[in-house]
């Protein structure tokens, strides 16, 4: 033959490997998320309107990542941000986020390559030593952009360093899913459809709004190479589900989420239209046919929580498939 | 040592004790003569030239992370071991008597190991008594009639050993569970490559960087009836204080690093689970002790084992690497019959001996100890790491006190040595000079088909100046260790 063979052990990935890898990915994409939503409504608050108060505003804010009214007591801005940002108490804190990508990152140390390590560790260590006060009086606006940097450059390291091979596979399933929960659990708070949607929509400083809908899911610059600077409610939904290019869209991520599911089921020898692959096929192809005129002619609210949903099953259906699988039908091959 | 007629600075003032052997130099203050191109080869460094490369290979240790954990109260901390630049030199003759004598240990001790679980007749023979056997808590009545592959119990074992006054050898200790410091040993080669390059490739210095392919090749030969057999290493986890080590090795092998959870066992066949599916795992070395392995059947709070993983043992279905129940042989007090086994299996005269050994169950050797104390060191049986021992003229009389109590309480638990006057080699000290430390070796054995050494071990020193205890928990560094061909 003239070639080596390679042992097929070197193939083998224990599923609690596979575990770490994908949890790993999907708190740094977590801990970015919320590093721009914080920067985004810190920016925003500078051009305060008289329409929507403080409060109002927080109370978004705290929505679009999902938190309940009785997770958080609105107390004053700086309160919650800090909490938001530094508590390490709180689960929703971004101090929590890369604690928990580093520790799931720790017990898989051997596999990832040393400059991801390396990197991840230094992101969480500036984080643990960073003093929220200091912060606060200094600049948040640079350390949440170093954060967001941080997050950015590992996955730069994770790409450029460690092989594509199985445990690169979850981590970018991993961010996927995050990605496109975030993203719809985002839109679902920050545009109404009987507001945004009707005749004449929302009046006076809309434009403002719009615009850091956008550039919380850093998709201002490249919505404007599209549509130019014209803010459109619905332009906005069409770019942020359905474009293909744009590396935050629901369209985009699922798509990534589909090549990988079925690059996975090759290397491990599983059925390519397993559940999960299915699940995943079927989201993708609604939002590659469905268009804005869709979402709008029926419930907007709707629209965006079945994609939610479906992003969940893939999740579920993941673990069955190669995490929490049941011995009786792994025997049964 | 006088210091005028010395040319090298570092080494003025090197006093060795009286009564006491050093690795490097003999009572003339000459250097032995496996130590001469070593010698010559630093009298012409400078101090500043030592300590650039001794900081050298410290930061070496930090950058690759060769770190153990500490734990403190409330918090943990990762530190590095630390090493001593100059090679600890063996002789060809040297080695020749440790590997032999090694091999005839771990021959008897294996034999013993599979004579106590199935017939006995070491008891039979009142060679060893049977109820110093039966009341150690390393043994374990479920291993009663196992069959273990080859008869081999102990097929990885890292035997601690002394050098006396009179420059033979001893054994110290014989560690047969899950014996640690193999990845130091073979961290310190890379480093002291790079330490002394040229110096090294001079010097005809046996290799051990074969340790990882040779510890696979043994613990795939235990399982010979499997074409291609899956082996793994099982950790306790992340945060074990030798993880780095099990991580080490694992990669060395090219085996998955298994915790307990990754493992299950399903009529009594053992697999781990992987994204792939669940794939059957055939030789397992492990790195949790026996009472963690298995809650159906040791300690049932256990969260680090298998749940049924000793059924599927018992059953001949994996091989567990150390077997199940050496630990026993481990025990302080059984060490003292390991000379009356050799005699007894192998009709031989042990090569390398035993250190005298009092055992205080018997009650004329337990008056004698208890009026000298201060003289001798105490050991609990079951400890290893440098952990439950009261080293008589370091104590103070408070310690000595308690400690004749806890003998008085239970004496089949101690046992009493005497105060040894450990080798010293040189080490370098403050970053200016050179100093005599005490030392042990600890050699790596291993045991599949057969007796496998590879050339060198873990010479561990105690830093600090006096002591005896070389653990790295207690204060302890390390050296390279160089064998040396013929």
């Amino acid at each position: 033959m003239g070639f080596i063979q390679i042992d097929d052990h070197r193939n083998d990935m224990l599923s609690r490997v596979a575990e770490s890898m994908y949890w790993m990915s999907r708190y740094l994409e977590r801990a970015e998320h919320l590093a721009r939503l914080v920067d985004v409504h810190l920016n925003l608050m500078l051009d305060s309107s008289p329409e929507i108060t403080e409060r109002e505003r927080l109370r978004r804010l705290l929505d679009s990542i999902g938190m309940q009214p009785d997770d958080y007591p609105l107390t004053d801005e700086e309160t919650v941000l800090k909490r938001l940002t530094f508590d390490p108490e709180s689960e929703f804190s971004i101090r929590s986020h890369l604690t928990n990508a580093r520790e799931n990152a720790r017990q898989i140390r051997e596999e990832l390559s040393s400059e991801m390590w390396l990197q991840l560790n230094k992101l969480y260590l500036d984080v643990q030593r960073a003093e929220a006060d200091d912060v606060w009086e200094d600049s948040p606006h640079s350390f949440l952009v170093s954060i967001k940097e941080g997050s950015h450059l590992f996955q730069g390291l994770t790409d450029a360093t460690m092989n594509h091979n199985q445990g690169w596979y979850f981590i970018q399933i991993g961010r996927y899913v995050e990605r496109v929960i975030a993203l719809v659990t985002f839109l679902n708070v920050q545009l109404q459809q009987s507001e945004d949607f009707a005749d004449g929509g929302r009046q006076g400083n809309q434009y403002f709004e719009l615009v850091s809908v956008l550039k919380s899911n850093s998709a201002f610059e490249a919505y404007c190479k599209v549509y130019n600077p014209d803010m459109k409610p619905e332009w906005i939904v069409d770019f942020l589900l359905f474009n293909e290019q744009f590396p935050r869209s629901a369209r985009f991520c699922v798509d990534q989420l589909l090549v990988c599911l079925q690059r996975l089921a090759e290397v491990t020898v599983r059925n390519k239209n397993q559940r999960v692959n299915r699940l995943a096929g079927r989201l993708q192809s609604l939002l590659s046919y469905d268009d804005v005129g869709d979402v709008l002619s029926g419930d907007f609210h709707n629209y965006l929580m079945n994609i939610r949903q479906q992003a969940y099953a893939i999740h579920d259906s993941l673990y069955d498939a190669y995490i929490t699988y049941s011995i009786e039908t792994a025997l049964k091959k | 040592m006088t210091t005028s007629s010395t040319p090298l600075s570092a080494f003025d003032h090197y006093e060795i004790a009286p009564d006491g052997y050093d690795e490097m130099f003999g009572q003339a203050t000459q250097p032995h003569a496996q130590y001469d191109a070593l010698y010559n080869y630093l009298a012409r460094l400078n101090v500043d030239e030592l300590d650039r490369r001794q900081q050298a290979s410290l930061s070496s240790f930090m950058q690759q992370g060769i770190t153990f954990t500490v734990y403190e109260e409330a918090s943990s901390s990762e530190r590095t071991l630390p090493f001593d630049l100059l090679p600890r030199i063996l002789t060809h003759d040297d080695w020749d008597i440790i590997s032999r004598g090694l091999e005839q240990r771990l021959t008897a001790l294996n034999m013993f190991l599979h004579d106590i679980y199935h017939e006995g007749r070491i008891f039979k023979d009142k060679v060893v008594p049977y109820a110093l056997v039966a009341s150690s808590r390393h043994y374990r009545r479920e291993m009663r009639g196992v069959a273990v592959p080859n008869n081999v119990y102990v097929s990885i074992c890292g035997t601690d050993l002394v050098r006396l006054p009179n420059g033979s050898f001893a054994v110290l200790e014989d560690n047969l569970r899950v014996p640690s410091g193999v990845s130091y040993m073979l961290a310190n080669r890379q480093v002291a490559k790079a330490v002394f390059p040229r110096l090294f490739s001079n010097y005809g210095v046996r290799p051990v960087d074969n340790y990882g392919q040779a510890l696979l090749e043994t613990l795939k030969s235990l399982a010979p009836q499997r074409e291609d057999p899956t082996v793994v290493l099982l950790t306790p986890g992340v945060f074990n204080s030798a993880y780095y080590e099990h991580t080490f090795l694992a990669r060395a092998m090219g085996i998955p690093l298994v915790e307990g959870r990754d493992l299950l066992v399903h009529d009594n066949i053992v697999y781990m689970r992987t994204t792939a599916g669940l794939k059957r795992v055939d030789v397992i070395y492990r790195r949790v002790d026996d009472d963690f392995l298995d809650p159906l059947t040791f300690r049932q709070d256990s969260q680090l084992g298998v749940i049924g993983l000793f059924g599927a043992y018992r059953a001949g279905n994996v091989v567990l690497a150390n077997a199940v129940g050496t630990g026993i042989a481990d025990d302080k007090a059984v060490y003292s019959y390991v000379p009356d086994m050799i005699r007894y299996y192998l009709d031989a005269e042990p090569i390398i001996n035993n250190v005298e050994t009092y055992l205080l169950q018997n009650e004329k050797e337990r008056e004698h100890v208890l009026a000298n104390l201060d003289k001798l060191v105490v050991k609990a049986v079951g400890e290893a790491g440098g952990y439950g021992m009261l080293i008589g003229p370091h104590s103070t009389a408070d310690e000595q006190t308690k400690f004749a109590e806890l003998i008085q309480e239970n004496p089949r638990n101690y046992i009493a040595q005497p105060t040894l006057q450990l080798s010293t080699a040189p080490c370098f000290i403050d970053n200016e000079r050179f100093e005599p430390r005490h030392v042990d070796l600890r050699p790596y054995v291993l045991y599949g088909k057969e007796v496998n050494i590879v050339p060198g071990g873990l010479t561990r020193v105690a830093l600090r100046q006096g002591s005896l205890v070389v653990n790295s928990s207690q204060g302890g560094g390390s050296k390279d260790t160089w064998v040396l061909y013929k």
